[in-house]
C-alpha cells in the first residue's frame, strides 16, 4: 500500500508544531496501524529525522496507553477499536490519513503525539473488572 | 484468546502439504484436526504449551495456512450449525470482533487463522513470601517477580499474578516493612546516588554518541528472531550455543552501531527503547543460559533431546526438581546458579498425558 500520511509534529509542550506530509510506501496490508508508523519512524531515522513519538504499550488491545486523532476521530474510523487495533485492511491505497494528538485543554500535547501520560493502573483495574478490555479503555484517566 | 475459542472451535490443517485451496474447498476427509486425532480425550482444549507445540509442527511440516503459511484453521463451522450463530455470537461476539478488526475477515463465514505467539515471559526477580526481593525493601510484583506466575513453567495469568499480589499481599507485608524497619534518613547526596546518577547519565550519553546505522528496532527485531528460533517453542542444546554465540555479536553491534537521535532533554522514545534493548540482550543471554542448564523438557521449557517415543515433554525429576534462581553478580560477569530444591510431600510431579 501507498498512502499520504499528514502528522503533528512538536518538539515538546513548549514549542509549536505543524503538520507534516509524509509518504508512507510498500505498507504490507496485513500490519497494525502503529506498525505502519513504525516503517515510516524506521524511514525517517534514515534520513536522520526524528521518529514520529507517539504513546503504545502492549499492542494488544489490553492497556490503554495509545490513542490519537485519526482523520478526526478519536482512534480511528472503527467504532470501540483502540488505536493499536486498528489495522491497515481498513485503509485504502492511496488513502490520505491525517494523524494528530489528542486536543483538550486536560491532555497538553507534551510531543509529537503524545499527550500527558495517563494512569494505566485505572485503566488495568477497570480492564480486570470487565471480561473484554477493549470496553474499559474509552476513558483514560489523568494521573492527578 | 484461542483458550476460550477452543471450547467450541476445532483446529485443523489441510493433510496435503501447501494446499492452497480455500477452506471450504477442503473436504472433511482432506482435513487434519490434529489435536482431536493426537489427543483423543482432551482434543482442542489441550494446553496452550501443547497445542502450541503442535501447530509449529504441522506449520513446520509445510501444512500451514495462509500467505505465509504460518497458521492453522480455528473453524466454528460445526459449533455454529450445532448451536446457531446466535450462541455463538453471545459466547465469542467480542472476540470475533476483535478479529474482524485484525484481518477484516469475517469469523462466522470463514475459519480464523491462528499462530502461537510470545508473549511474556515467565520467571521474574526471586522474591520471599513477602514479595521482597533480596535488596531490603525492594518489593517486586506481579509479572516482574518470580512467585506464582512466573515460578510456574506452563505460564499461569499475569492478572492473576498482578491481583494477588497487589489486592492480597502487598498491602499487608509493604506497610509492615514500612512500619518495622529501621530506615536512615538518606539524601541524593549519599554516595550510592551519586554513583548510580553519574552511571545513568553515562550511559545515555554513550547511546546518544553512537550515531551508528542501525534503529534500535533492528536490532530488538534481530535479537527476537534469535531468541524466537532457538529459546522459544523448542529448544536444543545446539540451537542455545548457537544464540549464546550470537548474543554477544548482536551487543558488541548494538553499542557500536545503533542510531539513537535526538537528545536526552525532551522526551525521546528511541532512547527509552535503546535503553530497555540494551537490558533485554542482557536478559536474552540468561534466558538461553537457563534454558540450556536445564536439560529435561518441562512445561513450555520443551528440549528436543528430551521427549517421550510419541513427541511429548520428558521431565526428569530425579535430577531438575528445583527452581533456578540465578545470582547476578555484576555487569559482564556469569550469573551463579542457586538452585531451590522443590519438595513434595503430598504430590508426586508425573508425566503429563492428554491421550
Amino acid at each position: 500500500m501507498h498512502l499520504t500520511l499528514h502528522v503533528w509534529r512538536q518538539k515538546s509542550a513548549s514549542l509549536k508544531g505543524k503538520m507534516v506530509r509524509y509518504a508512507a510506501d510498500d505498507i504490507n496490508p496485513d500490519m497494525s496501524f502503529l506498525e505502519m508508523l513504525d516503517v515510516v519512524n524506521w524511514q525517517l531515522i534514515e534520513e536522520g529525522e526524528e521518529p514520529i513519538a507517539f504513546d503504545h504499550d502492549c499492542r494488544e488491545g489490553i492497556c490503554g496507553s495509545c490513542g490519537m486523532m485519526i482523520n478526526g476521530v478519536a482512534h480511528g474510523p472503527r467504532r470501540a477499536t483502540a488505536t493499536c487495533q486498528l489495522h491497515m485492511p481498513h485503509f485504502k491505497d492511496g488513502d490520505t490519513i491525517y494523524i494528530e494528538p489528542w486536543r483538550s485543554r486536560a491532555f497538553p500535547v507534551l510531543r509529537d503525539l503524545i499527550g500527558i501520560a495517563v494512569l494505566l493502573i485505572e485503566s488495568f483495574s477497570l480492564a480486570v473488572l470487565s471480561p473484554f478490555p477493549q470496553v474499559a479503555l474509552r476513558k483514560p484517566t489523568p494521573f492527578w | 484468546m484461542s483458550e476460550s475459542l477452543r471450547n467450541d472451535g476445532r483446529i485443523w490443517v489441510p493433510v496435503q502439504e501447501r494446499d492452497k485451496r480455500a477452506p471450504n474447498q477442503i473436504s472433511e476427509s482432506e482435513r487434519d484436526y490434529y489435536l482431536e486425532r493426537r489427543y483423543p480425550s482432551y482434543g482442542n482444549l489441550v494446553p496452550r504449551d501443547v497445542a502450541s507445540r503442535a501447530a509449529k509442527e504441522v506449520c513446520d511440516e509445510g501444512r500451514g495456512v495462509g500467505e505465509h503459511g504460518l497458521g492453522v484453521y480455528l473453524d466454528f463451522a460445526e459449533a455454529i450449525t450445532r448451536s446457531g450463530v446466535a450462541m455463538i455470537r453471545e459466547k465469542y461476539g467480542n472476540l470475533f470482533e476483535m478479529y474482524e478488526r485484525i484481518t477484516a475477515e469475517n469469523p462466522y463465514e470463514v475459519p480464523m487463522r491462528i499462530y502461537p505467539a510470545m508473549h511474556y515471559t515467565m520467571g521474574g526477580l526471586w522474591v520471599d513470601y513477602n514479595l521482597m526481593s533480596t535488596i531490603a525493601g525492594l518489593f517486586v510484583i506481579g509479572e516482574a517477580n518470580v512467585s506464582d506466575h512466573g515460578a510456574n513453567r506452563l505460564g499461569a495469568s499475569a492478572l492473576m499474578q498482578g491481583l494477588a499480589d497487589g489486592y492480597f499481599i502487598l498491602p499487608y507485608t509493604l506497610s509492615d516493612y514500612l512500619a518495622t524497619a529501621k530506615l536512615d534518613q538518606v539524601s541524593i547526596d549519599h554516595p550510592a546516588f551519586q554513583q548510580r546518577e553519574s552511571q545513568h547519565a553515562d550511559r545515555v550519553k554513550k547511546l546518544l554518541s553512537i550515531k551508528g546505522k542501525r534503529t534500535v528496532d533492528s536490532i530488538h527485531q534481530e535479537l527476537g528472531k534469535l531468541m524466537w528460533n532457538h529459546c522459544g517453542m523448542v529448544r536444543s542444546e545446539s540451537g542455545l550455543q548457537h544464540a549464546l554465540e550470537q548474543i554477544p555479536v548482536i551487543r558488541e553491534e548494538f553499542w557500536r552501531n545503533v542510531n539513537v537521535l535526538g537528545s536526552e532533554v525532551e522526551i525521546n522514545q528511541a532512547l527509552e527503547k535503546a535503553g530497555r534493548v540494551a537490558d533485554f540482550l542482557e536478559l536474552a543471554e540468561l534466558m538461553c543460559l537457563d534454558a540450556l542448564e536445564r536439560a529435561e523438557s518441562c512445561g513450555c521449557h520443551f528440549r528436543e533431546e528430551f521427549q517421550t517415543p510419541d513427541g511429548e515433554a520428558q521431565r526428569d525429576d530425579e535430577h531438575f526438581c528445583y527452581v533456578s534462581a540465578w545470582e547476578y553478580t555484576g555487569d559482564g560477569r556469569t550469573s551463579v546458579l542457586r538452585k531451590e530444591l522443590l519438595e513434595f510431600e503430598y504430590v508426586t510431579p508425573s508425566q503429563r498425558s492428554y491421550k
